[in-house]
């Protein structure tokens, strides 16, 4: 299947069970680019995920740019683009024609009511993925190599100090990225330029 | 609000030319606001809100209402979503897709610059230094995120809700490829056991 247009139908199906919120998009970008195309390593992910914290947009859209601009350039960028908005722009005008006929939906709020703590899981796997990446270096996509798995401590202390500073206190999460680079700038670049 | 002002609206938005103009500034409006949104898309229907209803006058409080319920009932963005129903409702399909074009256009533009960065500088050391602390910060995030998510979740549908977290959550792990039908499972699963008893109400939790 040509480039452009297996990366349209990877982001159209992303983009059509991307239901419950921004951040549902990524367990399945996951599954779909990471595990399923190998489009990008678990580490690519990452950054990109970080990147798209800081920037604007929505999630699922800076992550279809990116994927999209690695593959195939801005033309990439765009076919990824379209398809991950191709279902959903579909879907909301039927929606909209049907709210505007019945008035309301009670069988798609009864959906959604039942797929929030799904999505929960779901968003929950994919911080364990990072997590589990960050400071152990497991990579569940590129198998599990036992020995190179290792303990990051400096990974450790900033993935805990980030998630202290997000539960407790609030932290606008552009100020936790910010501050993660600093350290990482500070912690791992001084660090090996000293020892 | 609604009935009297709605038809105040409908009337004068019927008046208004749907000319080059008008999709020039609902082009720049989209442009602007998806510009200016950082995480999270709820934000922006907030600021569309303000834009189309208060500082225009385009459409009604209602109106934006029920487009945030209709968005978020939808897959997408929210951000997307939104734009889509507030250019359909103003111009019919062509004010649809003017809409969209702003709001994608920005994530589009900027991300596709950052990624030929991001490849003409990988192998440098210190961005490798950045990238690996903003690693370790990304996966914190996201389990923020998932905590947030979990509490609002137990607070509306107890114990069951957490529950079903948990399984979709071991399944994900355990059985590969296994996302979008947990997703489909569970969202059936708990339509059944949530019976919603309230009416749909928009509410931005993520």
């Amino acid at each position: 299947m040509p480039i452009l247009a297996s990366l349209y139908w990877a982001w159209f199906k992303i983009g059509l069970f991307s239901i419950g919120g921004g951040y549902v998009a990524l367990p399945l970008i996951q599954e779909e680019i990471i595990a399923h195309q190998h489009w990008l390593t678990l580490s690519e992910y990452a950054d990109i995920v970080a990147v798209a914290e800081m920037t604007p947009g929505p999630i699922a859209l800076n992550c279809a740019s990116f994927v999209g601009c690695k593959l195939a350039g801005w033309t990439g960028s765009l076919t990824a683009t379209l398809g991950c908005i191709s279902a959903p722009c579909a879907i909301v005008l039927t929606l909209a024609i049907l709210f505007k006929r019945f008035g309301n939906l009670p069988a798609v709020s009864a959906l959604l009511r039942g797929i929030k703590p799904a999505v929960v899981g779901l968003i929950a796997s994919v911080a364990c993925s990072f997590i589990l990446l960050s400071c152990l270096k497991i990579d569940s996509h590129s198998g599990l190599a036992v020995d190179k798995i290792h303990f990051d401590p400096i990974a450790a202390v900033i993935c805990g100090i980030s998630f202290f500073s997000l539960q407790r206190c609030q932290t606008n999460p552009i100020l936790v990225m910010m501050g993660a680079a600093v350290a990482g700038i500070l912690l791992y670049g001084l660090s090996s330029t000293i020892l | 609000m609604d009935g009297q002002q709605s038809h105040h609206l409908s009337k004068r938005n019927l008046m208004m030319k749907r000319d080059r103009h008008f999709f020039g500034e609902l082009f720049l409006i989209m442009l602007k606001l998806s510009s200016l949104t950082f995480g999270g898309g709820y934000v922006i229907i907030g600021f569309m809100r303000k834009e189309l209803s208060e500082n225009r006058s385009w459409l009604s409080e209602a109106d934006m209402l029920t487009f945030a319920a209709i968005a978020q009932s939808a897959p997408g963005p929210v951000a997307v979503n939104t734009a889509l129903l507030a250019g359909y409702k103003l111009a019919g399909l062509a004010g649809a897709l003017v809409s969209v074009c702003g709001v994608t256009l920005p994530p589009l533009v900027i991300i596709t610059l950052l990624s030929f960065g991001y490849s003409a500088c990988c192998g440098n050391f210190w961005m490798e230094c950045i990238f690996k602390g903003t690693q370790a910060a990304v996966g914190a995030i996201i389990a923020d995120v998932a905590i947030n998510l979990a509490k609002v979740s137990h607070r509306e549908d107890g114990w069951k809700a957490l529950t079903i977290a948990a399984l979709s959550l071991a399944c994900t792990l355990l059985i590969p490829g296994s996302t979008i039908f947990v997703l489909i499972f569970f969202a059936l699963v708990g339509s059944v056991f949530f019976r919603s008893t309230k009416v749909s109400s928009p509410q931005g939790d993520c």
